[in-house]
């Protein structure tokens, strides 16, 4: 069978630092599946999620989702299959200042085509109403995102990711920002919406607290055999 | 619609330096407009300084001296031409018009010109403007005198006043003063903006009498009185040369050989159009000096808005690079920016034009009274208009610097920019 994530022998340096940030010699995760990935700060966890995600290429390995090796692929192609494909929540969710909650959240539907082929456009509104409905972020639909607290700013980025729905979920920390209460409230929306959409989840934390959730929880020091 | 809504909220966003931009291009063709519509109003006022004239006729000489002192009063003729000729050429069957013209006398560094009813009834100035009087009348005695409005307005002159016409253009020339004759102001001339405006008009009679004079001093002192020269006394002579109108243009030309080659005296007939375009393009550094001057506006134009996107660029890098992140691609980036520096362009350049043709609007009766300068012809000529595209074209050219430049950050450094 296909696995969602195939990771062999991956390896990343940055180009500005001494020694490898990644050496993964073998990581698999399969559809359907929710993963729970922490490690120290520092450890690469963004590093991994962007390589995953296409935004950082590899010096050396394969790594192939949904059984496309994304380091065969140009940057371009590697822009559209992301698209396509992948929601990333950013562990600074990146939304744009200038637009309102809504145009944020519509933004990765209306500039990649394949992405808009996904989802009934036509029900673009409802959908969106219904994502921001659960999350808790309808009544500032109409606000410029500068204009929400950190919290709320955090669930447009999840809204954003969900849209249009992809196959796999990239989140970074999405839940730093959250108190106790909110965090497994969150949690719980983040699976449901995964399961309505089919999505699968590799999250990122370091809160090991809320690991009992996920499907798997893996250790990013176990995986990853740096050599200094 | 995605870009129309991203761009126009990105420009927002940026007001002060979209605004700037924007102001800069519209500034650059404002002035540009303005250096072209003058560049033409003055190449119109000076083509169009004599119309409907088909030939001006003089004693041989170059064509250029003979519109010089004709229609410039600039120079002088060395010869006249009989009247007898002038008769002549008159009676000639495809004539339809002319009017005599007879220099020679100064008043205050003015000329005065000799003339009949026929100047001011055929003369014709951009295109069918004729000769109007502010004041008063035209001359009908010896002694009358009609002043051109800068004459009037330079020396103060009003309707009856008396003055003294002397020998020569210039007031160290003129040491022959005529002070025994004066003349009196029977009208001033409304302005025409052309060289008109600096003479003085008598009948070709005074002319022919002032010339006379001195042969006539032998008389004796006492014989000295307005009376002295009675107009049915004067045998006009000479005029210096003559404006002529024919009946159809087709005539013209074959009149103009007729007159070149005619046996009793050598004469040059020319074409005042022909000869005045001649004129203008040996003027032609002038023209390109003002062109020089308005690209020149146009290319800091152009580069106040390179820098303007440039720098907001670098502020924008992490907003290009969240578009990617989110499934832009690079090619809607390009496409996002280009479109920006169209929309900053074809603003720029809408309000340059609306700007531009408010100040002429206010500006015009200031400069026609004030300077004699007629912004004749359409607001937009053809090559204004070529002028404006190709800065519209040059705009969205300018975008692609900035757009390619922001091809090459990379994603991740994108996202890292902490703003
Ligand atoms: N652009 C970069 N250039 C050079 N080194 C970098 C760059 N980004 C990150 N690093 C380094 O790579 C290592 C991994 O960084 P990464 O951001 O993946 O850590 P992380 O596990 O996500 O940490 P955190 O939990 O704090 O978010 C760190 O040591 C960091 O200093
Ligand atoms: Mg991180």
């Amino acid at each position: 069978m296909e696995h969602l994530i195939d990771i062999q022998g991956l390896k990343y340096r940055y180009q500005t630092a001494q020694q490898e940030t990644l050496a993964i010699s073998e990581f698999r995760v399969e559809k359907g599946e929710s993963i729970f990935l922490y490690g120290p700060s520092g450890s690469g966890k963004t590093t991994l999620l962007e390589i995953l995600a296409g935004i950082l290429k590899p010096q050396k390995g394969v790594v192939k989702i949904l059984g496309q090796d994304l380091s065969a692929k140009s940057e371009t192609e590697r822009d559209q299959f992301r698209g396509e494909h992948l929601g990333y929540i950013f562990q600074n969710f990146n939304l744009i200042p200038y637009l309102s909650v809504r145009e944020n959240i519509e933004l990765p539907i209306r500039l990649s085509a394949r992405r808009r082929s996904r989802i009934d456009f036509g029900k673009l509104e409802n959908i969106i109403s219904d994502i921001c409905d659960r999350l808790g972020i309808l009544s500032v639909l109409d606000r410029r995102v500068t204009e929400l607290s950190i919290g709320q700013q955090q669930r447009v980025a999840v809204a954003r990711a969900l849209v249009g729905q992809p196959d796999l979920i990239l989140a970074d920390e999405p839940t730093s920002s959250l108190d106790m209460d909110h965090r497994e409230k969150f949690l719980n929306l983040l699976f449901d919406l995964c399961k309505q959409y089919g999505a699968s989840l590799l999250f990122v934390s370091h809160d090991r607290s809320i690991q009992h959730m996920f499907s798997r929880t893996v250790f990013l020091s176990d995986i990853n055999k740096i050599t200094p | 619609m995605v870009f129309l809504n991203l761009a126009l909220k990105s420009l927002k966003n940026r007001m002060y330096t979209s605004l700037l931009t924007v102001l800069a291009i519209a500034l650059s063709v404002v002035l540009l407009l303005a250096v072209e519509r003058a560049r033409r109003a003055a190449e119109d006022g000076f083509t169009q300084t004599i119309s409907q004239t088909d030939l001006i006729v003089g004693a041989r000489t170059g064509p250029v001296e003979l519109i010089l002192y004709t229609v410039f009063n600039i120079g002088n003729a060395s010869h006249n031409i009989s009247y007898t000729t002038y008769q002549e050429i008159k009676k000639h069957p495809a004539v339809e018009w002319t009017i005599p013209y007879s220099l020679g006398d100064g008043h205050h560094g003015f000329r005065v010109v000799g003339t009949n009813l026929d100047f001011f009834n055929h003369y014709r100035f951009r295109g069918n403007s004729k000769i109007e009087l502010a004041e008063g009348k035209v001359f009908s005695g010896l002694w009358d005198v009609v002043v051109g409005a800068d004459v009037a307005k330079k020396l103060k002159y009003k309707i009856g006043d008396k003055i003294v016409v002397a020998h020569g253009v210039t007031r160290t020339e003129g040491v022959h003063k005529h002070d025994d004759k004066p003349f009196t102001i029977v009208g001033l001339m409304a302005a025409t903006g052309t060289a008109l405006d600096q003479s003085l008009y008598v009948s070709l009679e005074a002319i022919e009498g002032l010339h006379k004079e001195p042969q006539d001093e032998h008389h004796g002192e006492d014989d000295h009185d307005h009376n002295h020269h009675e107009e049915s006394q004067i045998k006009i002579e000479s005029v210096t040369a003559f404006f002529l109108r024919t009946k159809s243009r087709i005539e013209t030309l074959q009149l103009q050989r007729e007159i070149n080659t005619y046996k009793d005296e050598p004469l040059l007939a020319i074409i005042p159009g022909v000869t005045l375009n001649e004129l203008w393009r040996s003027l032609s550094y002038l023209e390109n000096v003002l062109k020089v001057i308005s690209w020149l506006v146009v290319g800091i134009g152009f580069m106040a808005m390179l820098i303007a996107l440039t720098t907001s660029l670098n502020e924008r890098r992490r907003e290009m690079a969240i578009l990617r992140a989110i499934g832009g691609s690079t090619q809607q980036i390009l496409f996002l920016l280009i479109f920006e520096s169209t929309l900053l362009t074809l603003s720029g350049v809408t309000l340059g034009i609306l700007v531009s043709m408010a100040v002429i609007t206010v500006m015009r009766p200031w400069l026609e009274v004030e300077f004699g300068f007629y912004l004749v012809g359409s607001a937009f000529s053809r090559s204004e208009m070529i002028y404006l595209a190709f800065i519209l074209l040059a705009g969205v050219l300018v975008g692609f610097i900035p757009a390619l430049r922001a091809q090459k950050i990379s994603l991740k450094d994108g996202l890292s920019v902490n703003t």
